[in-house]
């Protein structure tokens, strides 16, 4: 990644400045085009990068801010994200998930996602076997859904329950694919663990 | 007039400030405050000081959207732009009489307010990028001498810029008001605001072509009307190149400090 430089100053944007002529650039996040010119969208440093040996591609990156609010990510989850959340209710043929955060970071606000029957897993069962509510699992992020929630998947086997708490109230253990035993009393309980 | 004040047996008051005199040429704004970064919970924020008018402005987003809008897949595909106007308690002077439904949900005029900032800025912002999220921005006006949504428009858009929010540009804005001698004033403060005949105030996107909004209240012919619009619409560029240079100068500060 080439930062591009006038001398030693790097070049910053506010937006609506205007950046380039279209010319042979693409566009990247945080600037959009008008009228065959490029300008930017957000306040930030201007970043050209080489996509491929022709083409330089043209992004407004967003100065870090310094206080806690960087702690957590505010950008909502996109398609193909693999996000950590927790089940919230489980209906025959749906279950819906809080999502609080991906695999690297939590987000600010917590949205909703829902693991439909088709996307549990390739085999036929009863969701009440796979998921439990309270459990934590691990999703795949399919596509931006309906206005209510994301909709996840769990086809893999990387994805599942990590986490669940067993009927007596004792964390759980995954034994195998499909079930998970209680550290305390050593009850199995049938849940879509994830590897 | 554009406000008559009446007294306290309703007789229509003469104002108290009939001496008045403006101390300022004509042509110029009162002192400009710009500030970013007030609320440190908010995704941005932005406080702006006009004279002695103050907003503050904080801005949350994008974020999952607390009310379900009704309307189905086709309007959740872009993003939702909600604003809550609050004038606080003390804005206004206490010789005027004081507000007597405070606490009482929002007054008409916060509404009409609220209102016309989301029609300013929907414009603005690239809300395509921001599917089934909504942007809520929260403005406080602390007190009101005069030109109060012009304010308010700066103060907003400091606080999206700072929340990294896309928009198509910085949105500037100014107010003119006419006077009974047929004098410009720019930036007129609250006396000045009630003595007017016609106010107009103006907000525009600085690196576009065309205007966000125009308000305008009172009577004017057309050519005063013209000339009272490209007026303002100058002030709000002068604005707007002092607001763009205070983002670059915030910037530029806090970049050493991340590297």
């Amino acid at each position: 990644m080439q930062s591009s430089s006038s001398g030693d100053k790097p070049l910053y944007a506010v937006p609506g400045m205007e950046i380039c002529e279209q010319g042979n650039f693409s566009i990247g996040s945080g600037c959009y085009s008008n009228h065959s010119k490029i300008y930017a969208s957000l306040l930030g440093r201007v970043v050209f990068h080489q996509v491929d040996t022709s083409s330089l591609q043209v992004c407004v990156v967003p100065v870090a801010r310094t206080t806690t609010s960087t702690l957590r990510r505010s950008a909502p989850p996109t398609v193909g994200d693999v996000v950590i959340g927790k089940v919230f209710k489980v209906t025959w043929r749906a279950v819906v998930v809080d999502i609080f955060g991906t695999e690297m970071e939590l987000f600010r606000y917590p949205f909703r996602g829902v693991i439909r029957l088709a996307d549990v897993t390739n085999l036929k069962t009863d969701l009440h076997h796979c998921f439990r509510t309270g459990d934590i699992v691990r999703a795949q992020v399919v596509s931006l859904g309906d206005p209510q929630a994301y909709y996840l998947s769990t086809n893999d086997s990387r994805f599942g329950v990590i986490y669940a708490t067993s009927n007596a109230g004792y964390p759980m253990e995954p034994c195998n694919e499909n079930e998970m035993i209680c550290t305390k009393t050593a009850i199995k309980e049938s849940r879509k663990v994830a590897k | 007039m554009l406000f008559q004040r009446y007294g306290p047996c309703l007789e229509p008051q003469s104002s108290l400030e009939e001496n008045y005199q403006r101390t300022r040429p004509n042509n110029s704004l009162r002192s400009l405050v710009l500030n970013t970064r007030t609320i440190a919970d908010a995704a941005g924020s932005g406080y702006v000081e006009l004279g002695r008018t103050k907003v503050i402005a904080a801005v949350y987003g994008p974020r999952p959207p607390l009310r379900s809008s009704k309307g189905g897949v086709e309007n959740a595909m872009k993003g939702r732009l909600t604003c809550e106007v609050v004038k606080s308690a003390y804005c206004s002077y206490s010789c005027e009489s004081t507000r007597s439904q405070i606490g009482k949900g929002f007054s008409e005029e916060e509404r009409l307010l609220s209102i016309r900032l989301v029609r300013a800025f929907e414009p603005i912002l690239l809300l395509d990028k921001y599917p089934k999220c909504s942007i809520d921005i929260f403005v406080v006006l602390l007190e009101d001498d005069g030109s109060a949504f012009t304010a308010m428009t700066l103060a907003t858009s400091l606080a999206l810029a700072d929340a990294s929010i896309e928009l198509v540009s910085i949105v500037a804005s100014a107010t003119v008001a006419i006077s009974p001698k047929q004098e410009y004033l720019v930036d007129p403060d609250k006396t000045e605001c009630e003595q007017a005949i016609a106010l107009i105030t103006v907000s525009l996107p600085l690196h576009a072509t065309q205007l966000c909004e125009i308000y305008h209240i009172g009577k004017l012919s057309a050519e005063e009307w013209l000339s009272a619009v490209q007026l303002a619409v100058e002030v709000a560029q002068t604005v707007g190149n002092s607001m763009c240079q205070f983002l670059l100068q915030e910037m530029a500060k806090n970049e050493p400090s991340n590297q």
